[in-house]
């Protein structure tokens, strides 16, 4: 193996990390309003019937309960894209209510921080509260430590 | 016989095709490729090149290993190369097979599907754990009848590089002939895709006739848009996560596990399986589509 073999993938990736910068690769998605909440489910999550919502003051995320109260989505920007995430209790590590911002800490590599800029402070700790029944319990967390101490 | 490493020879190549590709879609407006999603499919496919260094070695001495009890002396004549051409793809058939229907292996191969973007840079977002989850056995009955390991390794290196070129939605469909024989750009966009009609389908490597012969071919409907990603969408671009997610996730289950059951069922189930049957599979998905489609008098061919 020469050091070409490495210099040129490398290289290449440098390249192209840049001519996709130039050409405006670095873009961000929004949620426009509560019906693209609902089309996002319907597409990705049929079955869910939208209840309860609250899209971020940013566009960038939404919290949404279905009407029978047993499931709840949270939708959020990753890059250009919109992802879905249903939550069940034992999903979520921790929940946190701060001046107007809720942060969800999921119990998932996969995802694990999601960010929500609620704008109200009312509305997040009211949030905060309703999601607490989706918390990993002390016997669910297997160092015992209760996950449920990270919601202030 | 001395073999090329098509994959070694194909870098520069790859690299000057996402570039063309990067610039054709600007070109047309149709702007797939999005920065983070890119480097992190970029970095994935250099963690594969170096797991791929540190186990070559390996993997050529057990097939080496096992080559010794070879059935037959194939050697290098001029027809084992088509038959190695077709025997290593359907090696490659029943490998891709497995990784989407096992979850232990599924944990290996799901980083590659886990960009919400379908482009060439896709194509190298490659595994780094297959090698350790054992992928590598299905290709060992070739050197068991009698094709020699660097021939197969040669093979394994050409599919790779075919495989390559299909991730684009630049390439809408090729000639009828070439699409009944080979796997294209249209067949492997369903592939990629999590629309439950595509769900889980045309697992060919560079020929389609598994798929056609094993009844897991659907054609790509210009009337439904295929949606990549995974069913359980990543919220994250950072290498690491993509790469051991999953693992972490079957870790997570066997742990929360009642009996030997449910943590044979985590592990060998498949993906998305769960022991009181609630788990949202392929399978579960696929079905619970053609009660809709059912329920509202449609078509779900």
């Amino acid at each position: 193996m020469s050091p070409l073999d490495l210099i040129l993938p490398v290289a290449g990736i440098a390249l192209i990390v840049l001519l996709v910068w130039l050409t405006g690769g670095r873009r961000s998605a929004s949620i426009a309003d509560t019906d693209a909440v609902r089309r996002h489910l319907a597409l990705d999550h049929p079955d869910f019937e939208p209840g309860d919502l609250r899209l971020a003051v940013d566009k960038r995320s939404a919290l949404v309960v279905d009407r029978g109260e047993r499931r709840t989505a949270v939708l959020f920007a990753l890059g250009d894209r919109i992802t879905i995430r249903l939550l069940a209790p034992g999903d979520l590590a921790g929940v946190t209510a701060r001046d107007g911002d809720l942060t969800l800490t999921l119990a998932d590599l996969g995802a694990r921080r999601i960010a929500l800029r609620l704008g109200d402070a009312e509305a997040a700790r009211a949030w905060a509260a309703r999601l607490d029944r989706l918390l990993i319990r002390d016997a669910e967390t297997p160092g015992g430590r209760s996950a449920a101490v990270l919601a202030s | 016989m001395t073999l090329p490493d098509p994959v070694a020879l194909a870098v520069p190549l790859f690299i000057a095709l996402v570039l063309a590709e990067v610039a054709i879609a600007r070109y047309r407006g149709s702007a797939s490729y999005e920065l983070r999603d890119t480097a992190a499919s970029l970095l994935m496919g250099l963690g594969n090149f170096a797991q791929g260094l540190a186990t070559a070695a390996l993997l050529y001495l057990v097939t080496a290993w096992v080559w010794q009890f070879r059935l037959f002396d194939i050697g290098y004549p001029w027809w084992a190369f088509p038959a190695i051409f077709v025997a290593e793809d359907l090696c490659y058939y029943w490998f891709h097979r497995l990784s989407h229907e096992r979850r232990i292996w599924w944990a290996a191969h799901v980083n590659h599907h886990s960009s919400q973007h379908y482009n060439l840079s896709t194509a190298l977002r490659q595994t780094w754990t297959g090698n350790l989850a054992l992928t590598w056995v299905v290709w060992l009955p070739l050197a068991l009848i009698g094709f020699p390991p660097a021939l197969i390794a040669f093979e394994k290196g050409i599919s790779l590089v075919y495989q390559f070129w299909i991730h684009t939605e630049q390439v809408s469909r090729l000639p009828r002939w070439f699409e009944a024989v080979f796997n294209t750009p249209s067949h492997h966009r369903v592939h990629h895709a999590i629309n439950p009609r595509y769900l889980d389908r045309n697992y060919a490597g560079i020929l389609i006739i598994w798929d056609k012969l094993f009844g897991t071919f659907v054609p790509e409907d210009d009337a439904e848009a295929c949606r990549y990603g995974i069913v359980k969408n990543l919220g994250t671009f950072n290498p690491l996560r993509i790469a051991f997610h999953e693992w972490a996730g079957i870790i997570h289950d066997v742990r929360a596990a009642a009996n030997w059951r449910e943590r044979l069922g985590y592990v060998f189930g498949p993906p998305g399986w769960k022991p009181d049957g609630s788990g949202t599979t392929s399978e579960a998905i696929r079905a619970a589509w053609r009660a809709r489609i059912s329920a509202a008098g449609q078509e779900t061919t």
